[in-house]
């Protein structure tokens, strides 16, 4: 009965060393209970500022003396800054870096603990670029992404409809709906990339002998007509049908050079989502010219960034950083080259004109446009615009994709004066001379 | 300031222990320190709701001036029990009554803090007000509980029972009272263990009642009667298996089961299971009974998985796979079935260790001054109220070990006592930590439940005597 009554005894000290034991084991670690925005206590604690990553160090999100988050830029930097919000939640960068926002944990005791708060968060984002692109977008439905070759940062993220984060909890209950303000368009909307995608079919007929061909505006491929915006005439090879888009150059030396499992391959490369299994011939021809398929602002931007790097895709970051972007190699140095040149083609004499302007001046510029139809409500056809590229004064220093939504224009008309807009902006920020040549 | 407040009231209550586990005290011979315990509680106690008050007054909260006296009230209640048992000349230990006081000025400060009220009752009903603060309402049945103890050690009624229970009581008059209280609410026409009269509509739960009470009293009256005698010289193996298939059987078909059916509670019947586990285990020295016992029932749990959502959602969403929506993306919703648990984690890592201080936290979760209420404690106290309360119950186990000398009714009434108050607060503190899934069992003398404070004081008025009647004996 001895033996029994102490082990009762050391039981009930193991139950109480367990439980002491695991209050210190949840302190200790789980530190990411501290941060999730499902514990309330998030709401209410000391954030640190968020600034972008410009020399001037703008502020894009700050606590007043109220407590209450202000968010300087509103709508033009909403999707990238995110809110905080016990309405709304978190979104944005708020709720990517939530850990780095907050105030650190202190582990010492009681009255010794620290208050320090946390250095400010500092984005990959450009203010002033950023503002410039919102303004570019204007009342159209779409995004913009430019991407910083040598980091990997974002540094403009616009995405439209968009909504002023100072507002959220008056407003977010109206504007939480399927498709509304609140969906970050750059990143997370898929949209098909029309022309764009004929850099896959490039990259799959590089090494081919190149041809050209009569372009009569239509063709018949088994039932069904497939057509270009226009008749091109005489397309000189490769070259020329990209520089000027036509659609049929692509699609008869796709069905009849390339392997299907080859694009495919190579579309992967550059694309989240799946492309299912039952890939018909017919979707094949779509595919060829970026119908029947989907990728977001931020992956159009990513394949143009991989041209411009010479084959290397980078990693992107919100966060500002001066070490060189990691990169994975996804095609050879001479195929990327080449691109450029076919790319650079499209500003001199194709459907990107509207930026030659800058290859006058002699920036490195190249880009490629896309225009895919789709359907809305019974035969009504509506457009999404495409355009990606890359640009830089001697080198290629920043890629970008812009995409307008539910137009009537064509992309050359939508996208290119909006992304001139963005570009000129960049160039006389990071090129003091830049006015004064491109008056010249 | 909250620091320094916290400091004071936690350095009087963890002094308070380290008396206690010292030696037992007694009134006729430990009369100034107990009196000067007393009197240190009580000014920790006045300076707490005193900062409280002036706090949350200073925060433009506009605490009530009613709540604030009542509660300044226990500063001169509190001494009412020690006094009038003094009058009464019992001379038995009282260490057990000052822990209990401890963990009731511990919960009474935090449910004046926390400022919540409830809107459903039995103080609602007597007053006829819509909400009634909580502090209130756990003082008042703690002060009810308290003379109910005081009564019970006063006028020497125990002994009374005590000895009719161990001589002309019967296992069928335990299992008709628990039955009786089991179905009695289902007649009145609730399922659940509230009951549908009037007055005592939705308050009264008698399944706490059932287990600290009348299902221990009767387990220590079986194991400890001639015939069930299980000391391992007296029987043969093939009579001890007989006389656990006995209890077993008795306490399934009237505590276990009609619980089950009739008031929907799984809580209470597994601490029931683990308590039979561990007085049979003690009883006859038979160390694998324990752990055959616990993989039976979670071979148990398991199977009842398979059937029901409720018990798969415990414990697969809740408990076991709680970090697969705690960090999803914030979707402006708070609807899985773990945000409670997640929630109880949340404020526990809010502590910090040693605590925010009380009034600096943010203690919000459903069911925070019942389930719930250590997780706030944790988080403005920290490890030291988390060690408060863990030493209590600690002690009440330690005063069992001394007392407890041979399996006779009143012995393995002691140690049953303990061992179910232990079981409570073992699974509680568990389920708060997500240690275990959360049971729905309250934390003796500290959840705000009118029953189990009541039914809690009562074991702690039974413990008390038993160990003054050991005392004598020695």
């Amino acid at each position: 009965m001895t033996r029994m009554r102490w082990t009762l005894l050391v039981a009930a000290i193991i139950w109480s060393v367990v439980i002491i034991g695991y209050f210190f084991k949840i302190n200790v670690t789980e530190d990411n209970i501290y941060s999730d925005f499902h514990n309330k206590r998030v709401r209410t604690m000391d954030r640190a500022p968020i600034i972008d990553g410009s020399p001037e160090k703008i502020v894009l999100a700050f606590t007043n003396s109220r407590g209450k988050r202000i968010y300087p830029l509103g709508e033009a930097a909403a999707h990238a800054v995110g809110y905080i919000s016990p309405v709304a939640g978190s979104a944005g960068a708020e709720s990517m870096f939530a850990e780095k926002l907050t105030s650190p944990v202190s582990k010492r005791v009681y009255f010794f603990q620290d208050s320090k708060k946390n250095e400010p968060l500092m984005l990959s984002i450009d203010a002033k670029l950023q503002l410039t692109a919102d303004k570019a977008l204007g009342s159209e439905k779409g995004a913009i992404i430019v991407i910083d070759l040598k980091t990997g940062g974002i540094i403009v993220m616009v995405s439209h409809p968009t909504f002023n984060p100072n507002l959220i909890n008056d407003i977010y209950k109206r504007i939480n709906v399927q498709d509304g303000p609140l969906f970050n368009r750059s990143l997370y909307g898929f949209y098909s990339p029309g022309s764009v995608w004929k850099i896959i079919s490039i990259i799959n007929l590089i090494d081919r002998q190149d041809k050209y061909f009569e372009c009569k505006g239509t063709i018949l491929i088994g039932d069904r007509i497939h057509r270009c915006a226009y008749s091109h005439g005489r397309v000189g090879g490769l070259k020329d049908a990209f520089a000027r888009s036509c659609n049929l150059y692509f699609i008869q030396r796709g069905i009849n050079e390339i392997k299907k499992d080859d694009f495919l391959r190579t579309s992967k490369l550059f694309m989240g989502k799946p492309i299912t299994n039952e890939f018909t011939a017919a979707d094949y021809i779509q595919a060829i010219i970026g119908q029947g398929i989907v990728i977001s602002p931020l992956e159009g931007c990513l394949l143009a960034a991989t041209i411009a790097n010479n084959g290397m895709k980078p990693e992107t970051s919100l966060l500002r950083s001066t070490a060189p972007a990691k990169s994975q190699k996804i095609l050879s140095s001479d195929d990327a080259q080449f691109l450029q040149v076919y790319m650079s083609e499209v500003v001199s004499s194709g459907t990107g004109k509207g930026l030659l302007p800058f290859q006058k001046t002699g920036f490195s510029i190249g880009v490629k446009t896309g225009t895919a139809e789709k359907e809305i409500g019974g035969l009504k056809k509506i457009n999404d615009d495409w355009i990606i590229g890359y640009a830089g004064k001697n080198a290629p220093e920043i890629a970008f994709a812009v995409l307008v939504e539910n137009t009537n224009l064509k992309a050359a008309e939508a996208c290119t004066p909006v992304i001139y807009k963005v570009l000129e902006r960049y160039f006389q920020k990071q090129h003091k001379n830049f006015g004064r040549e491109n008056t010249k | 300031m909250d620091k320094v407040v916290t400091t004071i009231i936690l350095s009087i209550m963890c002094g308070i222990i380290a008396v206690i586990f010292k030696e037992p005290l007694t009134l006729k011979n430990n009369e100034l320190v107990i009196r000067k315990i007393n009197l240190l509680l009580i000014i920790g106690y006045a300076i707490v709701i005193g900062y409280v008050f002036i706090a949350n007054y200073c925060s433009d909260k506009r605490p009530s001036l009613f709540t604030f006296f009542f509660m300044m009230t226990f500063c001169l209640t509190s001494s009412f029990p020690l006094q009038i048992l003094k009058v009464y000349k019992y001379n038995g230990p009282v260490n057990l009554l000052i822990i209990a006081m401890n963990l009731t000025t511990m919960a009474a400060i935090h449910f004046y803090r926390l400022d919540l009220f409830v809107t459903s009752g039995v103080m609602t009903k007597i007053t006829g007000v819509s909400s009634f603060p909580v502090a209130v309402s756990f003082l008042i049945f703690s002060e009810i509980a308290l003379a109910v103890l005081t009564f019970l050690l006063a006028s020497k009624k125990l002994q009374v029972i005590f000895d009719w229970i161990e001589k002309s009581s019967r296992s069928w008059m335990w299992g008709s009272a628990s039955l009786i209280l089991i179905i009695l609410p289902v007649l009145a026409g609730v399922k659940t263990g509230r009951s549908n009269l009037g007055l005592i509509k939705s308050s009264v739960q008698t399944a706490n009642f059932i287990f600290l009470i009348i299902f221990v009293l009767s387990i220590a009256k079986i194991l400890s009667s001639q015939e069930h005698m299980l000391r391992l010289d007296v029987v043969s193996p093939l009579t001890r298996l007989k006389a656990f298939v006995h209890v077993l059987l008795y306490s399934s078909s009237c505590f276990i089961v009609p619980m089950i059916l009739f008031q929907r509670e799984l809580g209470i019947p597994l601490l029931m299971f683990c308590f039979i586990l561990v007085m049979l285990t003690f009883t006859s020295q038979k160390w694998f009974i324990f752990p055959f016992g616990i993989s039976g029932i979670i071979l148990f749990i398991t199977a009842i998985m398979i059937f029901s959502t409720h018990v798969q959602a415990r414990i697969i969403g809740s408990w076991l796979n709680w970090r697969d929506w705690a960090f999803a993306a914030y979707d402006g919703t708070n609807s899985w079935t773990g945000w409670q648990p997640f929630q109880a984690l949340s404020g526990v890592k809010a502590s910090n260790i040693w605590g925010t201080g009380i009034t600096a936290g943010h203690p919000n979760i459903y069911s925070i001054t019942n389930d719930f209420a250590a997780v706030g404690i944790c988080e403005e106290w920290g490890i030291f109220g988390l060690a408060i309360i863990v030493s209590s119950f600690f002690y009440i186990i330690y005063v069992s070990f001394r007392c407890f000398i041979a399996p006779d009714f009143k012995g393995l009434t002691m140690l049953g006592l303990s061992v179910a108050l232990l079981l409570e607060g073992f699974f509680n503190l568990s389920g708060n930590l997500s240690i275990l899934p959360i049971t729905g069992t309250p934390l003796p003398f500290i959840s705000n439940s009118g029953s189990t404070i009541l039914c809690s004081y009562i074991a702690l008025a039974i413990m008390m005597f038993l160990q003054d009647n050991r005392e004598r004996e020695h």
